[in-house]
């Protein structure tokens, strides 16, 4: 009897959980958007930088839902609607085949790096780099591919050891008269790796970046934080660098043309870039699609945002679509140009 | 790791824990129970246990931070326990340890049950130490009040589409108050009920907006243990809940063993920009060591 009372005083608080936290919200479309709507209105951090009216937008799109809607609509009316925000860090994946967000190379010309190979010689690869020598000239050439890789994030002095290959490709390189440093479509990834390798570049340690977190229900609720580069490495490169750029470099690969502007040995060659200056986090929506949204956004040193336009070039060179099928890249070669004749 | 999926057996889900989680911890705090005993000394009005325990652990969780949905799953825990019993007060050092995966109504799963996206791994472990005093005596029912220092860390890594992740982490430290009622049973066996609820509390991990980066770390250029130690808020009774409660059944076997059985549940909200709620059911059995 005793294990009786026991057991059922253990059964009434098990079932006590369900007092302390509530039921997963519906699934149906209705309830999806107004998830996917809120979450936005509560965490996205560029309404006022971009001026954007988030209820005006709700207005338009959630009439345009019912009971009735099917996924596919569902997908339609929630992907324009963020489409709206022009921005790359805003992406939706359902979980069927569909584009995931706003391309910000639609419209700009392509200013592929596909053809630089042909300018180089003793061309050697790592998992982040290509490198090489400019045939003909006294210049070195290195190609950064992405920015991916895992960082400690408690040990900052920890760096990734496939950039941290930067120093060996310096020690090989050290004595070129310059440098082209390419990360044309180069679409980012930890921005930690981009740090490690624009401080081999740096003459002191200065502010690169204010970053700007949404904090607070307010759309103006923000906090910032500077962060700063300094000289690191077994050798510190300062004579001229051309980095070349495009509308594919993007996020923490523009946090590093972000930094590398700053050197008084570098000039920008190339498009703009992708305009990705933000950090997104990922959210779920009951009926199993994951989005992802900007919840952090930088401005750089000056404290210009460049969130849709991208870092512009000093020297703008668009590769025509004839050069491109002649295999000429014009943007290396202007910056050959420029790197001869300092 | 393999995964665990909802469709599994019961017996597999137990069997694969115990081989991948924590069956060396398991060996070897048997081992050291054992080698202990046999050094020890049985001592009069004053009685020296310890505990080791095991069962389940069931995590159910929603961080609106991330997800509206709620989280659940299962975990083979190791705890351990030491008591201290004296005429009219006692002493308790508790340890538990568990790691496991959680799912939710979208997490995405190979055939085999495997998880692919849309899923929690979780570790979380707990140093708690509790002094109670006899307060009352009716009948064969003893009440006894006091306080415990309670230490948490539930560390959450969220897999998402494509290989995404974020994570996140709750770590408190509370003063507690804590109440034991007990009664003896049949002059032999034991129950015993335990509430406890925090004071005073050390919070670490406040985000205000959802990145990993609490606010006040924000202040340093990295993120060194001791910063992030020093980044922790003192919150009150008022704006930090923490329920725990135990109910334990002591069944002696002997002069020196005991066999128990547990159940507890635990609950708290954690105040971010979003609040996080995380309820743990445990049902654990163990064997006490009278040293």
């Amino acid at each position: 009897m005793r294990f009786t009372k026991y057991l059922l005083f253990v059964i009434l608080i098990i079932s006590c959980e369900k007092l302390f936290i509530e039921k997963d919200p519906a699934n149906d479309p209705e309830s999806n958007f107004e998830i996917l709507w809120d979450t936005f209105d509560r965490h996205y951090a560029l309404f006022v930088i971009k001026n954007i009216d988030w209820d005006s937008l709700y207005n338009v799109y959630r009439p345009q839902v019912s009971q009735n809607t099917t996924p596919q609509q569902l997908y339609n009316i929630l992907f324009n609607m963020m489409l709206e925000l022009e921005d790359s860090h805003v992406d939706i994946y359902p979980d069927f085949d569909a584009p995931s967000g706003y391309d910000q190379l639609e419209g700009y010309p392509e200013n592929s790096p596909e053809n630089a190979d042909n300018y180089l010689s003793n061309i050697q690869r790592t998992d982040k780099f290509l490198y090489g020598n400019i045939t003909g000239s006294e210049l070195g050439y290195i190609r950064i591919f992405d920015f991916e890789g895992d960082v400690n994030p408690f040990n900052p002095d920890d760096e990734n050891e496939d950039f941290k290959r930067i120093d060996e490709i310096l020690i090989e390189l050290q004595d070129k008269e310059g440098l082209v440093i390419d990360v044309r479509s180069n679409e980012g990834g930890n921005d930690f790796n981009s740090m490690t390798v624009a401080a081999r570049f740096a003459d002191e340690k200065q502010i690169f970046e204010y970053i700007n977190w949404r904090n607070g229900e307010e759309y103006d609720d923000i906090i910032s934080k500077e962060r700063y580069i300094e000289p690191k490495g077994v050798i510190i490169y300062t004579k001229p660098i051309a980095v070349l750029i495009n509308r594919g470099t993007h996020s923490a690969a523009e946090g590093f043309v972000d930094m590398m502007k700053l050197f008084p040995q570098v000039t920008l060659i190339g498009g703009n870039t992708g305009g990705g200056f933000g950090g997104g986090s990922f959210f779920e929506l009951p009926n199993g699609w994951t989005y992802r949204l900007t919840t952090s956004y930088s401005l750089d040193a000056e404290g210009n945002c460049f969130g849709s336009i991208g870092i512009s070039p000093d020297i703008e060179v668009t590769i025509s679509e004839a050069d491109a099928a002649n295999e000429i890249d014009t943007i290396l070669e202007e910056a050959i140009t420029q790197l001869n004749n300092p | 790791m393999r995964v665990i999926s909802k469709t599994s057996g019961l017996s597999k889900i137990v069997f694969e824990l115990i081989m991948k989680n924590n069956i060396t911890l398991l060996i070897l705090s048997l081992s050291a129970i054992t080698l202990f005993s046999q050094d020890t000394i049985m001592r009069q009005n004053t009685t020296h246990r310890i505990s080791i325990k095991s069962g389940f652990y069931k995590y159910s969780t929603r961080d609106n931070v991330y997800s509206p949905l709620i989280y659940t799953g299962l975990s083979f825990p190791v705890n351990l326990e030491y008591f201290n019993n004296k005429e009219n007060s006692n002493y308790t050092i508790y340890f538990q340890y568990t790691n496991t995966k959680l799912s939710s109504s979208i997490t995405q799963k190979t055939y085999d049950g495997e998880y692919v996206a849309n899923y929690f791994e979780f570790i979380n472990a707990k140093l708690e130490f509790s002094y109670l005093r006899q307060y009352k005596s009716y009948s064969n029912w003893d009440l006894n009040i006091g306080g415990s220092w309670e230490n948490f860390v539930l560390y959450k890594n969220q897999v998402l589409v494509y290989d995404n992740t974020q994570w996140a982490l709750d770590v408190f430290s509370n003063i507690k108050l804590a109440l034991n009622i007990q009664k003896e049973i049949q002059g032999k066996n034991l129950l015993q009920f335990k509430f406890s609820y925090p004071l005073v509390s050390y919070v670490i991990g406040r985000v205000y907006a959802p990145q990993h980066l609490p606010e006040k770390l924000l202040k340093y250029d990295n993120l060194s243990m001791i910063n992030i130690l020093k980044s922790g808020d003192f919150l009150t009774i008022n704006n930090f809940v923490n329920f725990e409660f135990n109910a334990k059944y002591f069944m002696r076997l002997g002069n020196r063993y005991d066999l128990y059985t547990e159940y507890g549940f635990q609950y708290y909200r954690y105040p971010k920009m979003n609040i996080v709620k995380n309820a743990m059911h445990s049902l654990l059995i163990g064997i006490t060591l009278k040293l």
